[in-house]
């Protein structure tokens, strides 16, 4: 038990005269180092191991890195934004392409379900709605599926512009 | 040429204008404050021109010692400072401005070079072994530091000592000594707790001391 206080007592000594070792260097090195004669030989070592961590044999940075860099990346972002933008769009004229192939995949029987279907709730305003009244057809449900799409894509693009600072 | 809204900013600390560097009525020793951030990081999501190269500039150094640290080879160094900057440009967006921009930058560095090496196989930690605590008692009756820091020879062996040690290590030293970064803000940069930060930097300095000691003994 002795041992062990000794120890922390040890370590914390320790601890202090390395950063005391810290604080005299740094203070040294903007004031021209008048205190290196003042330091105990415990700090003084401290001091010259401070001296070689502060000159580590670092690779240098290649000249202009962050103009190259800076270049290339936005470069790639810009053809990545420019290829996004398109691929939305095609994405979007193909999705108005398929719609339109559905409608006249499906026959006037359908359609005029529709318009049923549609003038069966208009006409069901006044009273509570009826389940036979909102069953629409097929064509109502994809209708209904593709504007749910469309409002979700739309609502997901205004948060991402909100969240953007 | 770069636009005239991002000439450089009295203090030299960054290229943003007078008009929005909030960093321009502060020293030039001071580090770049939280405005300093907002308006770089708010130039940069805006497509300022040159706003990004700035925020290149500001950083490099601390991105290129965290990763040079550790992988210790320019080439891998240089893919991996750039690889860097593409995240922060890509993943900018979600920087909430919690922490100081430097360490969130760290944060990607140090997470970038941590998985190249985790890749490879490198160890960045030293699991366990001497601690150097066992010097801890000799204490020298004399020591000339100006002699000894003119001594060649023995700012090799240190050299050489240091470079031997653990990439992670070797990183948290570097950012200590070298650039100057709080212990806190380390913890932030590697994720480590500041007690951890606090044991890397005490064993390890403990060991070279250990290392000097014993070179000094054999010189005398």
């Amino acid at each position: 038990m002795k041992s062990h206080d000794n120890e922390t007592e040890h370590a914390k000594r320790e601890w202090d005269a390395q950063e005391r070792a810290v604080r005299e260097e740094r203070a040294g090195a903007r004031q021209g180092d008048r205190t290196a004669a003042r330091s105990s030989p415990h700090v003084g070592i401290y001091r010259l191991v401070v001296r070689a961590l502060k000159q580590p044999p670092l690779d240098p940075i290649p000249t202009d890195f962050a103009a190259l860099t800076a270049a290339r990346i936005e470069a790639e972002s810009g053809t990545t934004d420019f290829v996004e933008t398109w691929l939305e769009r095609g994405l979007v004229v193909l999705l108005i392409f398929v719609g339109a192939g559905a409608v006249l995949s499906y026959n006037a029987e359908f359609l005029s379900g529709y318009v049923e279907s549609l003038r069966a709730l208009l006409s069901a305003v006044p009273r509570v709605p009826q389940a036979t009244d909102i069953a629409l057809p097929p064509f109502g449900v994809w209708g209904l599926a593709i504007a749910a799409c469309v409002g979700f894509t739309w609502l997901f693009e205004s948060w991402q512009k909100w969240e953007r600072p | 040429m770069r636009p005239a809204r991002l000439q450089s900013c009295p203090t030299g600390s960054c290229n943003l204008s007078g008009a929005r560097c909030i960093d321009a009525r502060m020293g030039p020793t001071e580090p770049p404050s939280l405005d300093h951030d907002r308006a770089l990081v708010e130039a940069v999501l805006g497509r300022v021109p040159g706003a990004f190269e700035t925020l290149v500039r500001d950083y490099q150094g601390l991105c290129w010692h965290i990763i040079d640290r550790m992988v210790r080879h320019p080439d891998d160094t240089r893919d991996l400072c750039q690889e860097t900057f593409l995240r922060v440009h890509q993943y900018l967006h979600q920087y909430r401005f919690e922490s100081a921009l430097k360490s969130w930058i760290g944060q990607v560095a140090y997470s970038v070079a941590r998985r190249f090496l985790e890749r490879k196989r490198i160890p960045i930690v030293e699991s366990t072994g001497n601690d150097g605590t066992d010097v801890l008692e000799q204490v020298p009756d004399a020591f000339d530091l100006e002699a000894a820091s003119a001594d060649a020879e023995l700012a090799a062996a240190l050299h050489a000592e240091i470079e031997a040690l653990p990439p992670l290590q070797r990183m948290v030293l570097t950012l200590y000594h070298l650039d100057e970064v709080p212990i806190l803000e380390i913890a932030a940069i590697t994720g480590l707790a500041e007690g951890t930060v606090k044991s890397h930097l005490f064993r390890c300095r403990t060991r070279l001391r250990g290392r000097l000691e014993a070179l000094i003994g054999a010189t005398t």
